[in-house]
């Protein structure tokens, strides 16, 4: 296993905000809410009417230069593939400067094509027997095949699924293969979208609030849920010089784990969450002292928030109450299989910046949540080491450290 | 990086080779002739009642306890931190996502069940048998395809070899439904492995033995890739390849060019990322044994042998050796 740093050479993003990172990162740093109407079903039969939904007219945005027959693929593999484009062009890589055989593809996602796997199954409930291609497109390794194709990768190219940790979890494996020398790129992408299917069963899960998404306020009811895709590249340090890249920012360290208790609900006391953070320290090598800003889960779900805090406080001590922690879900909604990437993503421009966007629709302090969670707006901070944290459904729990270069 | 070895201590299998070692065992020496395989009773393998079980979540749960019994691993062999599981899953719990979905066409939303939808997530098996069998180490969930299974095994190994888990148990089930069976590549089954790994110290400490070493794995884009990069990992080149199992329908004939190969789906059947992995507990076993079934044709006491799987996802192989006496 190489000890050389696994640097972030790109960024991408498709967010309720609209097409890019840099249209993300602005619209978070002025604390814009990026919820709106549900447009693409009819959402009337449901509880919760509004979603952290891509545009219709960023979707409609959308070109695929590189391959124009995208344009009328499943969404999902819409929104990877436009995310994965710009997270390589940001890196500064074509498809020429990719070693294929040293590149990896790793995607992540709760749900996979939604569309055709429900257009799939519509026709056979109608009598019409789906063919080897419906079934092919409907699995969620089909989007990994797709943009492999299209990027020539010939590394290893693998799908991850472990619900709302999913993204984080992608990376942590990606980084991983990097250090074990199976690949010298890795592109990472997570993604997912908003379907009748996901919405229903989600919302039949009562996780879902009618009010704001308002993370670690008293008063807080629940998430809503939104989709989009995140995509990352990483690489070895060595390998992004070499092609002139000073890479600012370095995943140091990472540990993805379940907490072995229930389905649908967290360990309250946050122990896994805890282990979690620690074994991502350990494998960083970094102290619990040197953390400078936590990018959390904040469901905005009454044990989440309570039982994330107990565990950054556990991780943190005393200097918890001092170093700012942010909840971005608050903005653009829980994105599921993208949440962790994008989150992450978020993170590491922070590292770049120094600023910490907000947790917004905070009104009602919760003494079960008294941390400082950048509730007045957007903050300046010299954040050289950052923990992004997420979990998910089925007791998963995946956290990334993230560390500023020297 | 740590010097110690990595061994397969332990295996689980239900599907058309029976279900646990013994079965495999007896299809093996039958030259792959299914066995009558008495139904899966959960009831067996699992503490207490479940309310519902995904058919791929329940022959996941007799899979993963058949393989900790077999490698003798109680809750108290290790620290249940340090105890992690890497999963593969084609089709994740389609048959829990299709009752989902048609409850949901038939009823309408305010129907919609939320235990068919949890239990329909693709990481739901993986989840129930951390919960089952308290397994709070690393937790990874393989849906890449065809390959997710050896991927799985593949992640596992590499957490043992950097040190970070202890004990890792990889994982593959799938079940096929009316609709899948449609695009399988054979004679469809259901299936489920797990296999227990662990690191060669590990193993000794505990007075345990090993079955075979894991001395090798690769992912690529095709198979034939990924064998190359499992041989390198391990330093055989294919000449000193005794046996293969090749789980591959696209590529699998060229992968095995010139090699004393076994088509799985051809011999057994399409497993979906269940196949590879039984694929293994079978090279593990015939690497174990003192002389292989006479049935397989194979020189006495191999070495070396690679399972092979590979679908348009992409493809994982992996390299097991012999651990000499």
């Amino acid at each position: 296993m190489s000890s050389e740093p696994v640097v972030i050479s790109g960024l991408g993003c498709v967010s309720p905000f609209g097409l890019g990172v840099d249209l993300l990162w602005e619209s978070l740093v002025a604390g814009k809410d990026g919820i709106h109407p549900i447009e693409r079903f009819d959402p009337a039969e449901h509880r919760v009417k509004v979603a952290g939904m891509v545009p219709e007219s960023a979707v409609a945005a959308m070109d695929f230069p590189e391959d124009p027959t995208l344009r009328s693929a499943d969404l999902g593999l819409r929104f990877s593939a436009w995310a994965v484009r710009e997270a390589l062009t940001s890196a500064g890589l074509t498809q020429s400067d990719l070693p294929p055989a040293d590149t990896a593809l790793v995607m992540a996602t709760n749900f996979g094509p939604a569309e055709a796997c429900e257009e799939m199954y519509a026709s056979a409930a109608y009598g019409t027997e789906p063919d080897e291609e419906a079934i092919r497109e409907s699995l969620l390794g089909h989007a990994t095949a797709c943009l492999g194709n299209l990027w020539g990768i010939a590394g290893p190219r693998v799908t991850l699924s472990l619900s709302c940790a999913s993204g984080n979890a992608a990376l942590g494996y990606a980084t991983d293969l990097v250090r074990a020398g199976r690949a010298k790129v890795a592109v990472v992408c997570g993604y997912d979208v908003i379907s009748e299917y996901c919405w229903s069963g989600l919302l039949a899960l009562r996780t879902m609030t009618t009010d704001k998404v308002r993370p670690f306020d008293k008063n807080r009811s629940g998430t809503i849920f939104g989709e989009g895709a995140g995509a990352i590249v990483l690489e070895t340090k060595s390998h992004a010089r070499s092609r002139g890249r000073e890479a600012r920012v370095e995943l140091a360290g990472h540990h993805t784990n379940n907490n072995a208790f229930h389905l649908t609900a967290p360990d309250k006391d946050g122990s896994s969450i805890v282990r979690a953070m620690m074994r991502a320290l350990e494998d960083a090598r970094v102290g619990p002292g040197e953390v400078d800003h936590v990018n959390a889960h904040a469901t905005s779900t009454k044990y989440n928030d309570a039982s994330e805090t107990a565990a950054i406080k556990a991780v943190l001590g005393k200097r918890a109450s001092e170093i700012p922690v942010n909840g971005i879900k608050s903005m653009i909604g829980h994105l599921m299989g993208a949440a962790s990437i994008v989150e992450t993503l978020v993170t590491a421009r922070t590292i770049e910046t120094g600023i910490v966007p907000p947790t917004i629709n905070y009104q009602t302090p919760d003494p079960d949540c008294d941390l400082h969670y950048c509730t007045a707006g957007a903050e300046k901070h010299d954040v050289r080491c950052a923990i992004s944290n997420s979990s998910g459904l089925g007791g998963s729990n995946s956290a990334v450290v993230l560390r500023r270069m020297p | 990086m740590t010097a110690s070895r990595i061994f397969v201590t332990g295996i689980g299998t239900v599907g058309p080779l029976g279900i646990g070692r013994d079965s495999l065992a007896a299809t093996l020496a039958k030259g792959f002739e299914p066995v009558a395989a008495p139904a899966l009773r959960i009831e067996d393998f699992v503490t207490g009642a479940k309310t519902y079980l995904d058919p791929t979540s329940a022959m996941v749960l007799a899979a993963t306890s058949l393989a900790l019994r077999d490698a003798k691993l109680t809750p108290e062999s290790a620290s249940r931190d340090a105890v992690g599981m890497s999963f593969g899953t084609k089709f994740g719990n389609i048959a829990t996502q299709e009752s989902y979905l048609k409850m949901l066409r038939e009823q309408g939303a305010k129907l919609a069940s939320p235990l068919l939808f949890i239990h329909a997530y693709p990481n739901t098996s993986l989840s129930l048998a951390a919960i089952e069998f308290k397994l709070m180490g690393t937790s990874f969930n393989f849906n890449s395809g065809r390959a997710a299974g050896v991927e799985a095994l593949a992640q596992a190994f590499d957490e043992l070899r950097a040190g970070k888990m202890t004990v890792m148990l990889a994982g593959a089930g799938d079940t096929y439904t009316q609709t899948t069976r449609r695009g399988a590549s054979a004679q469809a089954f259901d299936a489920a492995a797990t296999l227990v790994l662990e690191r060669e110290l590990d193993v000794l400490k505990r007075g345990a033995r090993g079955m075979a070493e894991v001395a090798g794995c690769g992912l690529a884009r095709t198979a034939d890739e990924a064998l190359s990069r499992a041989l390198a990992q391990a330093s055989l080149g294919r000449p000193q390849l005794d046996w293969l199992l090749v789980d591959a329908p696209t590529d699998g004939l060229a992968v095995s060019a010139g090699l004393k190969a076994v088509d799985f789906v051809k011999a057994v059947g399409d497993c979906g990322a269940a196949g590879a992995l039984t694929g293994v507990a079978l090279a593990a076993l015939v690497l174990d044994a003192t002389t292989p079934p006479a049935r397989l044709g194979l020189a006495e006491s191999p070495v070396a042998a690679a399972v092979v799987s590979a679908d348009e996802s992409g493809a994982a192989a992996v390299v097991l050796r012999r651990i000499a006496s």
